[in-house]
């Protein structure tokens, strides 16, 4: 008896590629140029309920009022508790680079000091062993010719020793 | 100008990996065909159609209009939902108030993914703020770890429970001729492989599956007609949150989530005092193992601190006292724009006890469903099968 | 104060979204796409409960919605429907503009398949034309293995 033939299937391959350019917005575009100037991370607070955010937030999300007055701004870090935070092992394609993901890649949660405010960055540390939440940590910026006003001026959080 | 609602059809694809052999809009006449089989209708009966699924993950964009052959969509009213992981279930609840409103006497639900054809976790990276939030996201699980991890830090839950979670679940899985993971492992074999997120590793998180689910809802004049055994939508509640990246994890544990706002919206609504007796089972959107103890706290079914206990007391188990996820869950089969239809369809299964070899050992009057995701919301629908 | 923020630079964040897809035609498809490339045959499907021709082939019937699994033979002429020239370049077109793109009816078929029109002069286009399809040296088994769709001469 003869082995039904196999049908060939067709694909497509196919890349989506797709440019954008992202108008920040102000105050975040403010958050970064304090970046990129003069090595400042702000966190601002609603003029009405009191609730902090950073980056600076324009609208209130809690009670939907503008915040973008820069008097309510304060500078915070560049030191903070780390509050939580993953590591990475699996890579993955990185669509706004094409480019595949360096692992080990780990992020954290970064309670800043001097406003009850979170901020996402990567971290140096990148062994499980070596990283507990409640840890202290510093960003490190890069060097001010080569920073360009984004979230990457911030190199990562080191760990620090206090 | 209203009308109570009930689910009297119900259809699903096996779940998996690849199809080769059929292209998306065939995967979702599959389920579309068994859901009408299961109502005893042809696509002649019914008057509305609504779709959903992930955008991009298939590369093409307006795929309800591209599929409206295969969906049965052609002279219909109805339309696409896209709220992301939350698709499946706000597909249903939108049916919901298409049938409620008498707007449509028979609506048929589709939630669909072919998980296979894209790179699905750069697709959802792209909806974090490029701005701010990612470079540092990996799809959709990171966020998850973060929560995860959180939450240990927060109640003392150990990583054995999340090894527990999906152990229980890979035995239920291969109960569920539709799961795609099927496999059993022991809490050993889980604990011992491959980390990819720190703290969840390979058998921790949701896998990348396709298939499609489809339901007929009908109308309370029509349901009794069509289905001798009609599932009631008793309720159902939508929460947003928003988290730019996850700002507000720093009020983790303090303040309300997407689940707290459900779960006592559905709980108060319908003056239910003791959830985990007066409801008997629970299919929740779960895509990572610390979301069931993390999240049976979030919902109000248990006190904080006590969810990750009641796992490891068996409690969840598909025999235990109020099994949660018993088709194995989003832990083991996870075509995204169908996993919240699933969770729906499941929990209807087990009200009509056709859910075979994974049906509860507990009779069941009242269950849950959830759908989670679109950026940490929460659709919760109450199901029953008496209208009393 | 804010009046101030505002007046600074404006900044943007710029990039790419880049992903590979993988799109899995399905059987009848892949059959029909064969055919393309190995014989130059353009086909149909045939309904088997209401006779409807299609092309390009779905295996769900649009009018009677019953599941179609053969192919039937067509014979690669057609006529035109409509059409259009564009003139408007964007990263993501498979020609250089202008060019034109008809809507061609193939002879047997009852569904209508969208295409490039080449070899003619723009203002010769005319709804009810007859079309021959053109078929590239080079095929991959995708729709671009037909070249275009061009006027059929008149013998003699």
């Amino acid at each position: 008896m003869k082995a039904k033939p196999q049908l060939e299937l067709i694909y497509l391959d196919m890349t989506l590629k797709m440019p954008f350019k992202w108008n920040t917005g102000e105050p975040l575009g403010e958050f970064f140029r304090e970046l990129k100037a003069n090595e400042k991370i702000y966190a601002n607070q609603c003029p009405t309920c009191g609730r902090n955010y950073c980056p600076p937030a324009n609208i209130c999300t809690r009670d939907h009022s503008r915040c973008n007055e820069k008097d309510k701004w304060v500078a915070v870090g560049p030191k903070g508790t780390l509050l939580t935070f993953f590591i990475c092992e699996q890579s993955f394609l990185i669509p706004t680079t094409g480019e595949m993901l360096e692992v080990p890649f780990s992020v954290g949660l970064v309670m800043l000091d001097g406003a009850p405010v979170v901020l996402q960055h990567c971290l140096q540390e990148t062994d499980v062993e070596k990283i507990k939440p409640g840890m202290r940590v510093e960003a490190v910026f890069k060097p001010k010719e080569e920073r360009k006003g984004n979230i990457f001026d911030i190199i990562h959080f080191k760990t620090i020793k206090e | 100008m209203t009308q109570r609602v009930a689910i009297v059809g119900i259809g699903q694809t096996n779940h998996s990996g690849r199809r080769p052999y059929h292209n998306d809009g065939e995967v979702i006449y599959d389920a579309i065909s068994a859901a009408l089989a299961d109502a005893q209708l042809s696509i002649k009966d019914i008057d509305n159609v609504i779709i959903g699924d992930m955008e991009l993950f298939e590369g093409h964009s307006l795929n309800d209009a591209m599929l409206l052959d295969y969906t049965g969509a052609e002279g219909r009213s109805g339309f696409k939902m896209n709220t992301g992981g939350t698709v499946g279930s706000m597909n249903v609840i939108s049916g919901w108030y298409n049938v409620a409103s008498e707007f449509s006497d028979t609506t048929l639900v589709i939630g669909w993914e072919k998980h296979d054809e894209g790179p699905t976790t750069s697709a959802i990276t792209t909806i974090w703020d490029p701005a701010i939030n990612r470079p540092f996201e990996v799809g959709a699980i990171s966020g998850l770890a973060m929560i995860s991890n959180a939450y240990m830090t927060r109640s003392g839950c150990p990583l054995e429970v999340g090894a527990i979670v999906r152990a229980q679940a890979s035995d239920n899985a291969a109960r569920n001729p539709k799961a795609h993971l099927r496999e059993r492992y022991t809490v050993q074999d889980v604990m011992s492989a491959r980390m990819v997120l720190y703290p969840l590793n390979l058998l921790m998180i949701c896998p990348t599956s396709l298939g499609a689910c489809a339901l007929v809802l009908a109308g309370e004049k029509k349901a009794r007609k069509i289905n001798k055994k009609p599932v009631w939508i008793r309720d159902h509640a939508t929460a947003h949150q928003v988290t730019r990246g996850m700002d507000f994890m720093a009020e983790a544990g303090k303040i309300d989530t997407s689940m707290t706002v459900t779960g006592r919206k559905i709980f108060q609504r319908n003056h239910i005092t003791k959830p985990m007796e007066e409801i008997q089972v629970f299919e929740m959107y779960d895509p990572c193992a610390f979301c069931q103890p993390a999240w049976l706290e979030e919902f109000g079914l248990c006190e904080a601190g006590q969810g990750w206990r009641l796992i490891e007391k068996g409690v969840t188990a598909r025999e235990g006292s109020f099994p949660v996820s018993p088709s194995g869950g989003t832990l083991c089969t996870n075509a995204i724009g169908d996993t919240a239809t699933v969770r729906v369809a499941e929990a209807a299964l087990q009200l009509r006890g056709d859910a075979g070899e994974h049906q509860v050992t507990r009779e069941v009057k009242m269950a849950l469903a959830s759908g989670y995701g679109g950026m940490y919301w929460t659709d919760l629908l109450l199901l029953s099968n008496t209208l009393d | 104060m804010a009046n101030e923020v505002v007046k600074k630079e404006p900044m943007f964040t710029e990039g790419y979204v880049i992903m590979p897809y993988k799109y899995s035609v399905g059987t009848l498809a892949s059959k029909f796409f064969i055919e393309i490339r190995d014989h130059k045959k353009i086909n149909g499907v045939k309904c088997p409960k209401c006779n409807i021709v299609i092309v390009p082939p779905r295996s769900v019937c649009i009018k009677c919605f019953n599941k179609i699994e053969d192919l039937v033979e067509l014979s690669g002429k057609g006529t035109l429907v409509t059409y259009t020239v564009a003139h408007y370049d964007s990263a993501v077109q498979a020609m250089k503009p202008p060019y034109a793109i008809g809507v061609i009816k193939l002879d047997g078929a009852d569904t209508a398949i969208t295409h490039f029109i080449g070899e003619v002069d723009f203002k010769e286009l005319k709804a009810g034309m007859k079309l021959e399809a053109v078929f590239n040296e080079t095929r991959n088994a995708n729709i671009l293995d037909i070249k275009y769709f061009k006027p059929v001469k008149n013998k003699g």
